[in-house]
């Protein structure tokens, strides 16, 4: 048998994980055995998130579930789905991928690897100690952020980011030196935030996706018959998977409500707000990455929005 | 250098001994450097939390330094590199020297030639994957994921680093082939035996 | 598999024994397995972990702490916390040898690192107390000891560490950390009283008796920690009082020795060359260790050695107490030969659905995890509480690590203990968020 370790930063509970293990399981029964996926959680492969489309370019890794957004040091198309306020659910997320897709794959195709399927991390939330229903009542808020985009994005809506490693947050949170987390509402429960914060604000700011893919020259070991499982499994389980992101954010949002936090859906005006304080990263990114246009605009075209 | 002993080296043949000179001279330099890059990264990280304190104050002040955690972690990177190459010739690098300790100097002298010749061989391998590395991200014009800094710039310093290792290695190799010395205690810091 | 193991052992064990360095041993170790048994680009791989392992960003407060500890062994300040602590010291039966362990108690509530903690600590009292004639065995075995506290007892990088892939909460991690760190604290105390009352020797003559000192030196006592309450307000004040994370605590440890030194008088330019000097050796000793150890870690982990133990294990069939003295032995053997950071991630994903599924507590089973850690800095052939230790002293290993065996084995019941009664650990989280 063929077999094929799967590097993946996110530990054995996170559902992604747990998505990369049926896949496996999966591709296991539907090649008879000829193809072992090995999902190796937790990063214990040693390699970083930013690094694993290059780690399977480089071949030191057969497979990954590659973060999308933490690519773009190398391929900076990589984080369209992170403009802030591109897309407002994971329906319009759904639109978006439609012309993403073929640009990704000729990413992947210069980075020698082949697209299995991509799930989509549940939409990101503003999780702050207060309840903020305006513009105003976010100026000054410090908030940790993960990378300079989130950083951009809340310093654009007069928020005071503070860029400190996920490893640090926690800590940071309960000794007051941020009051707020810019995340999901899975990494909400991750970090047991009704330990320290009490409104979760749905602002659908920014949008992410993990995307499994696998080195070419692996590829080309596997038989014809046995990619085309392989390729028609991804095809069929993707929709799956999305519900599985989904239904992680509604257990989420339980969770967190479980915990003693309150789910804060903006006002409309807010919303509006926000927009149009964040409007001209859009221009900005295009302007940064050119090859961006093309499936922006057919997006922005389809939603009415250009 | 005020702690400068007798020339470890002056069993040399020239232009060997000016060659393992320099390599001496080379590790005490880089050194320092990553002694300047220690206090740099203190200096980073304290600046980090005055802004933030400051932040609180004053509201213009910004609420962090975004690059503080990112460059930190290049200068921790480059400290632990350009200190190794003066710490192998210290004695500083702990190893395990049951036998050695135990056998004669003769067999001694080419066990350390020996392992001084491994030292080289796979910190060269290192150095040159290094090396590969750095370049790759030069061509591929990478950037880094939170501030889109060159990510070839502190490759090259730690490369760099990694090929100083190499080059003490190899000055350690000749010094055990022709019997000099091999570590020069005054290069080392001191320690509570002392 | 078995083949697998077997090499690694052998080729880790004839480099070890040739006298090869062993951040190098284990670094080289790494790449002859997968070289062998993978099909990997060796140099690309060994590139990205080289990288990936020195720009840790969960690394930082390491050199900070060595950087402080540099400062304070060079300076007064070393003494003066030395000779605070001999008054209380006095008080108990092996009077100095004593100090090591309420010393180590104390930096640990400043320092997440516990290598970091021991060399502060060992600086300090090693050389007054072999200069006064205590026994160099308890000296040297009780720091090494008491040095793991470091972790335990928080702010502890292995507890964030464990409580972001395990998916617990920190906070309570750390809180879950004081009673089982002060009482391990407190066994190590007990050894020394009971081991000194059997071999009254090791004690210098004229210090056998327990003493009490005088109203006056009590006061010149609590001058003298003075500095060392300044430091830790620094280190705590900052991080419990919203100023900085971990990381940056240890930053602000730093500027808080530096004032301390600064007062005194002590940073002269040869203090500042020396702890410049020093500071980059223990980092450059240290960081090879950690970039050997983490290659091979990685490179095992690519192999599925440790899934294969760990799969071994649960096939085996134990009762929950069984599984855990198993699982005592398990990390025993692996801390052996890795540090504990590698230790963690590598086995995680596997041991912790295990222990979940018997029924332990996650908030438990970190504070035990956070034992089993503490016990690989202690046993040969890789354990940087060793290292550290021999840094100091330039003893060897095989002397450090017999010296040290009583504190692993209080380790060890301690674990069992723990075990027996999870309360020790859990009680305190608990009774907090009631
Ligand atoms: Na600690
Ligand atoms: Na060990």
């Amino acid at each position: 048998a063929l077999k094929l370790p799967l590097s993946t930063v996110w530990p054995d509970g996170n559902f992604h994980t747990i998505n990369a293990k049926k896949f496996a399981e999966e591709v296991k029964t539907g090649t008879s055995g000829a193809v072992e996926i090995d999902v190796k959680s937790g990063g214990q492969l040693g390699f970083k998130g930013p690094e694993q489309l290059r780690a399977v370019r480089d071949g030191l890794v057969p497979m990954a579930d590659i973060l999308n957004i933490q690519q773009i040091g190398d391929e900076p198309i990589m984080g369209v789905e992170g403009i802030p306020f591109i897309s407002n659910n994971i329906e319009e997320l759904k639109v978006l991928h439609k012309y993403l897709r073929p640009e990704y794959e000729k990413v992947a195709l210069k980075n020698n690897q082949t697209i299995l399927y991509m799930v989509p991390w549940p939409t990101q939330y503003l999780h702050l100690k207060v309840k903020c229903e305006s513009l105003d009542a976010l100026k000054g808020i410090k908030i940790r952020v993960p990378d300079k985009n989130a950083q951009d994005m809340c310093s654009a809506i007069g928020m005071a980011p503070a860029l400190i490693p996920w490893g640090e947050t926690i800590a940071a949170l309960s000794s007051g030196a941020v009051a707020g987390v810019s995340t999901s509402s899975v990494s909400g429960v991750d970090g047991k935030f009704w330990e320290f914060l009490k409104f979760f604000h749905q602002t659908n700011h920014a949008w992410s996706s993990q995307i499994v893919t696998i080195n070419n020259d692996t590829w080309k070991k596997i038989s014809p018959a046995n990619q085309k499982v392989i390729v028609d499994l991804a095809k069929k389980l993707e929709p799956e998977f999305w519900g599985t992101s989904l239904k992680a954010d509604t257990d989420s949002n339980k969770k967190l409500t479980d915990g003693g936090m309150t789910l804060v859906v903006p006002p409309p005006q807010m919303v509006a707000d926000l927009q149009k304080k964040t409007a001209p990263m859009i221009a900005d990114f295009i302007k940064r990455v050119p090859a961006a246009e093309k499936p922006i605009k057919a997006y922005l075209v389809e939603m009415k929005r250009a | 250098m005020s702690a400068h002993g007798p020339n470890a080296n002056a069993g040399a043949p020239q232009p060997l001994r000016f060659f393992l000179d320099a390599i001496d001279m080379l590790g005490r330099l880089d050194g320092w450097l990553g002694a300047a890059c220690l206090a740099a990264l203190t200096c980073l990280m304290l600046a980090e939390v005055l802004v933030r304190a400051l932040s609180d104050i004053f509201p213009w002040v910004p609420a962090d330094i975004p690059i503080a955690w990112e460059y930190s972690s290049y200068l921790m990177a480059a400290a632990f590199t350009f200190g190794a190459a003066m710490t192998l010739r210290a004695g500083g690098h702990i190893r395990v020297t049951l036998v050695l300790a135990r056998v004669k100097p003769e067999t001694r002298r080419w066990l350390e030639t020996l392992l001084a010749a491994l030292g080289v061989a796979f910190t060269g391998f290192l150095a040159n994957a290094m090396v590969n590395f750095t370049w790759r991200s030069f061509t591929s014009d990478q950037v880094s994921l939170s501030s889109a800094t060159p990510l070839w710039i502190p490759q090259a310093l730690v490369t760099f680093g990694v090929c100083l290792l190499v080059l003490q290695f190899v000055a350690r190799f000749f010094q055990a082939l022709l019997g000099l010395p091999l570590e020069d205690l005054s290069m080392r810091a001191a320690s509570v035996s002392e | 598999m078995l083949e697998i193991v077997i090499v690694m052992f052998v080729v880790l064990f004839a480099f070890l024994a040739g006298g090869l360095w062993i951040g190098w041993t284990l670094a080289v170790t790494g790449t002859v397995l997968l070289a062998v048994f993978r099909d990997i680009p060796l140099d690309k791989l060994l590139a990205q972990y080289a990288w990936n392992i020195l720009t840790t960003q969960e690394l930082l407060a390491l050199p900070l702490f060595i950087v402080m500890g540099e400062i304070l062994f060079r300076t007064r300040l070393s003494q003066s916390l030395f000779r605070g602590l001999t008054p209380w010291a006095a008080l108990l039966p092996g009077r100095l040898l004593h100090v090591n362990v309420i010393g180590c108690t104390i930096f640990a509530a400043i320092s997440g690192s516990s290598a970091a903690t021991t060399q502060v600590v060992g600086r300090i009292s090693l050389a007054e107390l072999l200069k006064r004639g205590y026994s160099k065995d308890v000296a040297v075995g009780s720091l090494a000891g008491a040095g793991t506290l470091g972790f335990l007892i928080p702010p502890s990088n292995i507890m964030i560490i464990y409580g972001v892939l395990g998916d617990v909460s920190i906070a309570k991690l750390f809180t879950a950390g004081f009673i089982p760190g002060f009482l391990l604290a407190g066994c190590f105390m007990a050894w020394i009283m009971l081991h000194t009352a059997l071999r009254p020797e090791m004690v210098p003559a004229a210090e056998r008796k327990v003493r009490v000192a005088s109203r006056a030196e009590f006061a010149v006592s609590v001058r003298e920690l003075g500095p060392a309450v300044f430091l830790i307000l620094c280190v705590l004040g900052s991080m419990y009082g919203g100023l900085a994370t971990p990381s940056e605590a240890a930053a602000v440890g730093v500027l808080g020795a530096l004032v301390v030194a600064g007062v005194q008088g002590e940073l002269s330019r040869t203090a500042l060359r020396a702890i410049a000097i020093g500071s980059v050796q223990t980092c450059a000793m240290i960081a090879l260790i950690v970039l050997g150890a983490s290659i091979l870690g990685s490179a095992a982990a690519f192999l599925g050695i440790p899934a294969a133990v760990a799969a071994f294990v649960s096939s085996l069939g134990l009762s929950s107490f069984m599984l855990i003295v198993a699982l005592i032995v398990f990390y025993l053997i692996l801390g052996c030969f890795l540090d504990g950071f590698s230790m963690i991630v590598m086995t995680l994903p596997i041991v912790m659905p295990i222990v979940k599924a018997a029924g332990f507590d996650p908030i438990w089973f970190g504070v035990f995890l956070v034992l089993v850690v503490e016990m690989a800095q202690i046993t040969p052939p890789v354990g940087f509480n060793l290292f550290v230790i021999q840094g100091l002293t330039e003893d060897g290993l095989g002397y450090i690590a017999r010296v040290t065996l009583p504190y692993l084995l209080i380790m060890v019941g301690f674990t069992i203990l723990v075990t027996v009664l999870p309360d020790i650990a859990l009680w305190l989280p608990r009774y907090l968020s009631s």
